[in-house]
């Protein structure tokens, strides 16, 4: 049960967190931490999901939701990693995989606190138009919060000024600022050179998010049925067809014309 | 009855009772006491509001109403606990805990101190309507002063942990949203709390869809669009 003290050291001090990650200091153990912790949390949120159709689609949903957000990762990491380095990234693809799984594991636990209520409207709303919306808000908001938590931590800037940034990015204790804008200003000096680069890397951090959103959609339409649509016979895939846009569109227009 | 003396203490002396849950003295009987307490003084303005419509929705409604109110407390607060968690917030499970139920049990007392005015009510006026309307008006009234407790609390609480605070303090007002969504929904799944006049005793009315559609059909239906 170590995996769970990582995960809320992670809740606690997250600032702290991430300068750990700077340094290197114990990857594997927060990786594998992060991976097993948010897993068990993401499979508990799909299990409730599945719920609404039946005992089986609780553990087809259990295992996928899971499945989907880290598989979207692992497709995207080389991608991310290889780009960085191109433009200047001093870290290693272990540091990013571990600032990613940071990011999940904030969404994870979003999911989780929102578990009774999602269970809630399970039992005392039995209209699958609602659930799926209600979801899609809790998917939109968690997601949301997690990716702005992933694009601070990965900010090109945070990497590079290190032990200082931050106290020097918070500003609030009188002394400590004095000290940190002197180191400031040597850094930004520096910054200036590499300028070009920083920005580069930070577009790439963009695009990149967006080809992950992208990925993850289209992922989570391939390993559909997550919910599991009422009258229909448990698949654990559904065939291949139209796709996941077209199907949010679908539901909010019934709501309003049932 | 050592229970109500957290109770009174709360009334009395909100500002030390926060001290105590910032310093974490003595959480769980906190817990324990403001649950029992409020859960009685919830069930016997139930008993009140229930009573117009007849004995057995008195009793029903003594159960319904802590269980409304509790219930949606209890659902909604892991998600108040891990996005205050998020945005910065030092406070443990059990102190979010404990002032949650401070706010509920604010309203308990309230309510309590409300129903010699209701049984009064009760028993010179026959409307169904004005009833309904009274009863609106005084859960307003107390669920108001119980969310300001709320606000306060959670503020003075979290004094020190200045960073994120604005984030938080929205977090606070969209959580109020979502305890009035889940409360709501509650309420629906659990009425008839008042028992309307002339229906024969029942103990949960169908479940006629929800709220919530219920309430869009209703303005489609109004903008002619249905």
């Amino acid at each position: 049960m170590n995996y769970f003290t990582v995960l809320i050291t992670l809740l606690r001090d997250r600032d702290n967190f991430v300068e750990e990650i700077h340094h290197k200091a114990r990857l594997k153990t927060k990786i594998t931490a992060l991976l097993i912790s948010s897993s068990i949390f993401l499979a508990i949120y799909g299990g409730i999901i599945g719920a609404f159709a039946s005992p089986l689609q609780v553990f087809a949903s259990a295992i996928k939701l899971p499945a989907l957000y880290l598989i979207t990762l692992i497709i995207c990491l080389p991608t991310l990693y290889f780009f960085n380095a191109f433009f200047g990234s001093k870290q290693s693809i272990g540091q990013n995989l571990a600032l990613l799984l940071t990011a999940i594991s904030i969404t994870a636990v979003l999911l989780f606190s929102f578990a009774p209520v999602t269970l809630f409207f399970l039992i005392t709303i039995r209209n699958y138009q609602f659930f799926i919306l209600l979801n899609v808000v809790i998917f939109s908001l968690t997601g949301f919060i997690g990716i702005s938590y992933l694009y601070q931590i990965m900010r090109p800037e945070s990497e590079q000024l290190g032990p200082t940034s931050a106290s020097s990015v918070e500003a609030s204790i009188g002394d400590d600022f004095v000290v940190a804008d002197a180191d400031q200003k040597s850094n930004k000096r520096s910054n200036k050179i590499t300028d070009p680069a920083l920005k580069t890397r930070t577009n790439i951090l963009r695009f990149w998010l967006g080809l992950y959103a992208f990925v993850g959609c289209q992922l989570a339409w391939t390993l559909r049925p997550f919910f599991g649509a009422p009258g229909q016979a448990f698949e654990l895939f559904r065939p291949r067809e139209g796709n996941f846009y077209l199907s949010v569109i679908q539901s909010l227009l019934e709501i309003l014309t049932n | 009855m050592n229970y109500f003396s957290v109770l009174i203490t709360l009334l009395r002396d909100r500002k030390d009772f926060i001290d105590e849950v910032r310093q974490s003295t003595r959480l769980n009987s906190k817990i324990t006491s403001l649950l029992i307490s409020s859960s009685i003084l919830f069930a016997i303005y139930g008993a009140v509001i229930g009573a117009f419509a007849g004995p057995l929705q008195a009793i029903s409604s003594a159960v319904k109403l802590p269980a409304l109110y509790l219930i949606t407390l209890i659902i909604c607060l892991p998600t108040l606990y891990f996005f205050n968690i998020i945005f910065g917030s030092k406070l443990t499970l059990g102190q979010h805990f404990v002032v949650l139920l401070g706010a509920a049990a604010i309203i308990s007392i309230l309510l309590f101190s409300f129903a010699p005015v209701t049984l009064f009510f009760l028993a010179t006026i026959d409307n169904y309507q004005f009833f309904k309307l009274l009863n609106v008006i005084i859960f307003g009234i107390t669920g108001f002063l119980g969310i300001n407790f709320l606000y306060d609390g959670l503020q003075a609480l979290s004094h020190q942990d200045s960073v994120g605070q604005a984030t938080r303090t929205q977090i606070l007002q969209s959580w109020l949203i979502l305890y009035a969504f889940v409360g709501s929904q509650l309420g629906w799944t659990l009425r008839p709390f008042f028992g309307a006049p002339r229906q024969p005793f029942e103990l949960f009315r169908d479940m006629e869809g929800n709220f919530y559609l219920n309430v869009i059909q209703s303005i489609l239906d109004v903008l002619g669009l249905h």
